[in-house]
């Protein structure tokens, strides 16, 4: 195994980083700031930008295939970047209306739309509404009972796999008229009007992250009692074909990336 | 005058706000049904079959049952605990599956809670430290973790 590369880019912990497309620039958060870095000179990392627009700690960013980044913070906002021709960067404020931090945010694959979780106990599914130039939220909020720690979206841009601190991994429909086409029908559901429940699997313990697996076809996620699980849907509605548990004897794991499909 | 309200919980307040932990979907026995199983335990453990004993209390423990009927049951355990000899430990400690270590970590930290497991303390602490020694830190954290507490 080859020896990992490693950046010293900040004194204060980093929450959340994201890489640019051509993986020639990272954006990292640090307290309330977002800094891009050119990382093409390994050995020399360059600052290129610093987004400053939240009020309290950023806690995650994700960039989408056109380089827009988004971020959001523990001041209940987020916030919608777009670079201008002169290299800086210009925020757009997203109303989440959610009265508690947000955690996380991804990007669906196709850069659409985004979602937020929150501790709030709500996923809020943003998207952009064209006639008032401006991003709308919509709240997924059943059955979530407590904080949402992670979200993973679906290839089809409709499906949204969600991990909690209640202990359940649950994958909703995200399914928003204005913005996306009907999906054809997968293992998870075939109608899907937003905030359908697709899958809900109760796990037991505070789930740190969620991730389909590269085909589509399962979920896998890490919890606080130290094991991985791979949760499968059955044919039926809702239905859990089988969840497999590996233990651990470590201590848990917070994050979890599959790296290929075979 | 609240001085302290930035720790009020607000939640509290909220009528639609009310966590609801999941149920926990576990038997609940009465001590009546428990003690033929504790009798049983202590027969195998004055026949020096530990091993038995102990895989006997392992499975399932009365999780969902009141704090009384499960102290009568922890100090069946710590009877068990107490009688296997120190040198023993490691020995049985390699013959139980790592989901049987997770109740067995489980026993010894409710054990410690309870007076009569401080009496007994430093064999707990002897249980705890061989165990956590050959299987690692994760029944700690399934312990802590876990919503089936005894």
């Amino acid at each position: 195994m080859s020896a990992p590369i490693e950046f010293n880019l900040s004194k204060e912990p980093i929450y959340d980083h994201c890489f640019s497309q051509d993986k020639q620039t990272v954006a990292i958060t640090k307290e309330n700031t977002v800094e891009i870095y050119n990382v093409a000179s390994r050995a020399q990392p360059k600052l290129i930008a610093t987004l400053s627009g939240h009020d309290k700690t950023v806690t995650a960013l994700d960039i989408n295939a056109k380089g827009q980044i988004v971020t959001c913070s523990q001041d209940r906002n987020a916030l919608v970047w777009d670079k201008q021709h002169d290299g800086t960067y210009k925020p757009t404020l997203v109303l989440l209306r959610i009265n508690r931090a947000a955690t996380s945010v991804k990007w669906s694959p196709n850069g659409e739309k985004f979602a937020v979780a929150s501790s709030a106990r709500v996923i809020a599914v943003c998207y952009f509404e064209d006639e008032n130039d401006w991003w709308i939220s919509k709240h997924i909020k059943k059955p979530l009972k407590s904080t949402i720690l992670s979200l993973d979206w679906h290839e089809n841009n409709v499906l949204l796999a969600a991990g909690s601190t209640d202990g359940h991994v649950r994958v909703f429909s995200a399914y928003v008229k204005a913005v996306d086409k009907k999906p054809p029908p997968t293992v998870w559901g075939e109608r899907l009007p937003f905030q359908t429940l697709c899958l809900d699997s109760n796990l037991r313990s505070w789930v740190y992250d969620v991730k389909f697996d590269p085909s589509y076809q399962f979920l896998a996620a890490v919890t606080q009692d130290g094991s991985i699980h791979f949760i499968y849907p059955g044919p039926g509605d809702q239905e859990v074909e089988g969840v497999f548990t590996v233990k651990n004897s470590t201590l848990p794991f917070k994050t979890l990336l599959f790296v290929n499909s075979g | 005058m609240e001085q302290d309200w930035r720790r009020i919980d607000v939640d509290a307040y909220d009528p639609d706000q009310q966590y609801q932990p999941d149920p926990i979907d576990v038997p609940v026995y009465t001590l009546q049904a428990l003690e033929p199983k504790l009798q049983q335990i202590r027969g195998l453990l004055s026949r020096g079959s530990a091993l038995d004993s102990l895989r006997l209390a392992i499975d399932s423990p009365p999780y969902a049952d009141e704090p009384s009927v499960k102290k009568q049951y922890l100090l069946g355990v710590l009877e068990v605990l107490n009688n296997i000899k120190q040198t023993e430990i490691n020995g049985v400690i390699k013959q139980l599956s790592l989901d049987e270590i997770d109740v067995l970590i489980k026993f010894v930290y409710s054990l410690m809670a309870l007076k009569e497991g401080q009496k007994s303390g430093g064999v707990l602490l002897g249980w705890f430290d061989k165990t956590i020694e050959a299987v690692g830190e994760g029944p700690i954290v399934r312990y802590l973790s876990d919503p089936l507490k005894l």
